[in-house]
């Protein structure tokens, strides 16, 4: 998407300007996003998601680091709309939140998978549900500080890396459709961090020298055993101890709850061996977590469930492309073939290591971001 | 583009007059009241001539009256001043789910601390049957609050017969007036409370300005400690610019109520009157029999509240969703949470609410873009 494309298409709509709804969370990208479209002559609205208040009540816990929706990020995201001259309006999406991502976050714990609510948050809560409600305010656009791009090509939108890989979010914004895709703007795609940083201090804004987010974001104290218990897990097995399985199925010690283990995780096992022992399955119904050595986390083929051609149509042919099996991967050459609309097959050229079932796999033609989905099953091999 | 302001229950205008009278004490009355020189005493007029204003407005002697920061104080006074002097005999609060949270909030705080609480059922306009707080009432009970006029449906309580009921059985009877004081004609003995609290910025004066009327002879204790203002009830030094502005305000309610009830009366049936004409699938809630007379709140069944109050605003029109919360966040409102709307039709619901400087054509204006903004929010709901 770029503005002279946007100017055109609303120019048919008989209006004066496009509006764009800036989805800010109060940080420095979102606030330099909106700035950028102020800049370009849009006519530019500040959306801030009220996400998640603690069920103790401790939303203002959020304002240490990294919440989404603390009090406290909403005002800088006010500030910066006052600064611009743009209004700026806080939405109560809690309740989808809390059931689009919230739930399947604890319902993939319980599974025994790794979960990505970034990914589940961007899909339903602030494309799905946001921009609708941006249409609904009469705004023809929703943009956000993601380091991703867009484009036409033919008859379709395709999502693209960021221009600097550095920096690409493009990860975890494969759930898009093509509708929303065709309502967005990434000011930021062309950007790198320092230029943007730079920008947001020319313009004098209050957030230039925040530091990054990185945590999960209604998960303030990182601690997931007193979340899970505490947002209804009560006495579920995922939080029982139970036997750490080790190479020929030896019983190696006892783990406190599958919850706290993710594939592939190497310090917390508690268990002592001549080399380093990683988790490379985790079985919800035995309450088992097996472990191995770091040869024994590799994967020559894994599937992937809930899948969304987000540039493409759904291909009739087995495809070869990069896959991504988690946020910070450089991606790894494979022939991903569509099994039917909503899974694939993806069969890796070399394998890969700690392909971790809950975790998107995203397909990648150079810049492009053909689809994703998520991990459901992978098989194990040993490195060769 | 006109601010078309249609949100006098949030908050109002300070009128000319209020602003002329602050200015003065702030110019050529800026001592301390308590103050023996001339200086203190040129202050002290202008307090105690406003505590007559305000005495005179609500019917009760000026040694009732006791100037607070505004009515969410008076009301956590209220409460919390009863329960703590009354602690060794009785712990018992009745109040209702549909109070303000100033209210409601304090309540759950008491009962988290140990003290009971009963929960008054309401019909679907947001009444209260007084015979539900007969039955509620047991020895134990120290107070029962119940509002006078709801902040977001407008229905009016029959609370002259809950303190009735109160004054029989031996039990402090409080009410919220916030939303009454000015606005419709009624005086202390009329309502039979024994203390009420009312607020100066809803009738066109100050923020940080309200009072706790308390009838002589009713036992609470303060929540301030630290001199002998207000009567040792009250402490510190009294926001004499703020008291003033209330002053003033209520002087000018004393002479325009009865007109200006009429004419706020006439716009909101009017747009009632028009929004059922010309707006299929809408929902008129709180009560149409027994109903603050500038207050109106529909649910636009099929439209998301929060988008509707942006598009309107971006229209030039100040509305509200429910009571403005200090977050800015806008969600599903307890109250209509509380009279048993679902969820969609709470989460539809718009506030209008006229008051002194509205003008006639104020509801034309909104007409003429109210029904396409509806119909365009319905056409493009998300898909849930």
């Amino acid at each position: 998407m770029n503005p002279s494309h946007a100017t055109n298409s609303s120019a048919r709509n008989g209006k004066e300007r496009p509006t764009v709804a800036v989805a800010m969370s109060g940080g420095v990208d979102s606030s330099v996003a909106a700035a950028l479209l102020v800049r370009q002559g849009f006519e530019v609205i500040g959306l801030t998601m009220h996400l998640w208040t603690d069920p103790k009540g401790e939303e203002l816990s959020l304002n240490r680091s990294s919440g989404c929706c603390s009090v406290t990020m909403s005002r800088d995201a006010a500030a910066v709309a006052d600064r611009l001259g743009f209004r700026h309006y806080v939405l109560d999406l809690s309740r989808e939140f809390h059931d689009s991502v919230v739930r399947d976050f604890r319902d993939e714990y319980f599974a025994g998978r790794t979960p990505n609510p970034c990914v589940r948050c961007n899909t339903f809560v602030k494309w799905q549900t946001l921009l609708a409600r941006a249409r609904q305010m009469g705004c023809d656009y929703l943009a956000t500080g993601h380091y991703a791009r867009s484009d036409h090509h033919g008859e379709r939108a395709r999502l693209l890396r960021a221009r600097f890989l550095d920096k690409d979010q493009s990860y975890a914004l494969w759930g898009l459709d093509q509708d929303s895709l065709c309502h967005t703007v990434f000011p930021l795609g062309e950007l790198t961090k320092p230029e943007v940083r730079k920008i947001a201090a020319e313009l004098g804004l209050k957030t230039a020298d925040k530091p990054e987010s990185q945590d999960i974001c209604f998960i303030p104290d990182d601690d997931y055993g007193r979340f899970l218990r505490t947002d209804g897990g009560t006495g579920l097995p995922v939080l029982e101890a139970g036997e750490i399985i080790g190479p020929e199925d030896k019983i190696l010690g006892r783990h406190r709850g599958i919850a706290y283990y993710t594939v592939g995780q190497r310090k917390g096992l508690g268990v002592a061996a001549e080399r380093p022992l990683y988790v490379t399955r985790i079985d919800p119904h035995k309450n088992r977590v097996y472990v191995g050595w770091e040869d024994d986390c590799f994967s020559d083929t894994a599937t992937a469930a809930h899948v969304n051609w987000v540039s493409i149509g759904c291909p009739g042919e087995p495809i070869p492309c990069q896959v991504k099996v988690r946020y910070r991967d450089h991606g790894h050459g494979a022939r991903v073939t569509a099994v039917d609309e909503q899974t694939v097959r993806m069969d890796f050229d070399r394998p890969v290591r700690a392909v971790t079932p809950g975790q998107s796999a995203v397909f990648y033609q150079g810049d492009v971001v053909l689809g994703g989905g998520v991990i459901s099953e992978f098989n194990s091999v040993r490195k060769p | 583009m006109d601010t078309i302001y249609l949100d006098n229950a949030a908050s109002t205008q300070p009128d000319p007059q209020v602003l002329k009278a602050m200015r003065e004490v702030l110019e050529q009355r800026w001592g301390n009241p308590s103050s023996a020189h001339e200086v203190g005493s040129r202050a002290r007029i202008r307090l105690d001539e406003s505590r007559t204003a305000i005495a005179g407005l609500i019917g009760c002697r000026d040694d009732e009256v006791y100037f607070t920061s505004g009515g969410t104080e008076a009301d956590n006074w209220a409460i919390l001043g009863v329960l703590d002097f009354w602690r060794e005999q009785k712990d018992h609060f009745i109040t209702a789910p549909t109070e303000h949270h100033a209210v409601s909030d304090v309540a759950k705080w008491w009962s988290e601390r140990g003290g009971s609480v009963s929960w008054l059922p309401v019909d679907g306009d947001g009444r209260i049957d007084p015979a539900d707080v007969a039955k509620a009432i047991t020895p134990r009970t120290a107070l029962v609050s119940v509002m006078h006029v709801n902040n977001e449906l407008g229905t009016i309580q029959e609370i002259a017969a809950i303190g009735d009921i109160c004054r029989e059985r031996g039990v402090i009877f409080h009410t919220d007036c916030v939303q009454s004081f000015g606005k419709i004609p009624f005086r202390m003995a009329d309502i039979v409370a024994d203390l009420a609290s009312i607020s100066s910025h809803k009738i066109y004066g100050p923020k940080g300005s309200g009072a706790l009327i308390v009838r002589r002879g009713t036992r609470l204790s303060p929540r301030f400690y630290g001199g002998s203002q207000e009567r040792g009830l009250r402490t510190g030094t009294e926001n004499v610019p703020g008291i003033v502005g209330f002053g003033a305000a209520a002087k000018l309610c004393m002479e325009r109520l009865e007109s200006e009830n009429r004419m706020v009366r006439n716009m909101r049936d009017r747009l009632e009157r028009e929004i059922l004409a010309a707006i299929p699938n809408v929902r008129i809630n709180g009560s149409r029999e027994s109903r603050a007379p500038g207050l109106l709140n529909v649910s636009f069944r099929g439209c998301d509240g929060e988008a509707l109050l942006v598009a309107l605003d971006r229209k030039g029109f100040c509305v509200s969703t429910g009571s403005a919360c200090s977050a800015g966040a806008l969600g599903a409102s307890h109250v209509l949470m509380g009279i048993g709307l679902d969820v969609e039709t709470a989460r539809s619901a718009i506030r209008f609410s006229f008051g002194r400087f509205n003008r006639a054509d104020d509801v034309d204006k909104l007409m003429n873009v109210l029904p396409q903004l509806v119909e365009r929010q319905r056409q493009t709901a998300p898909i849930s």
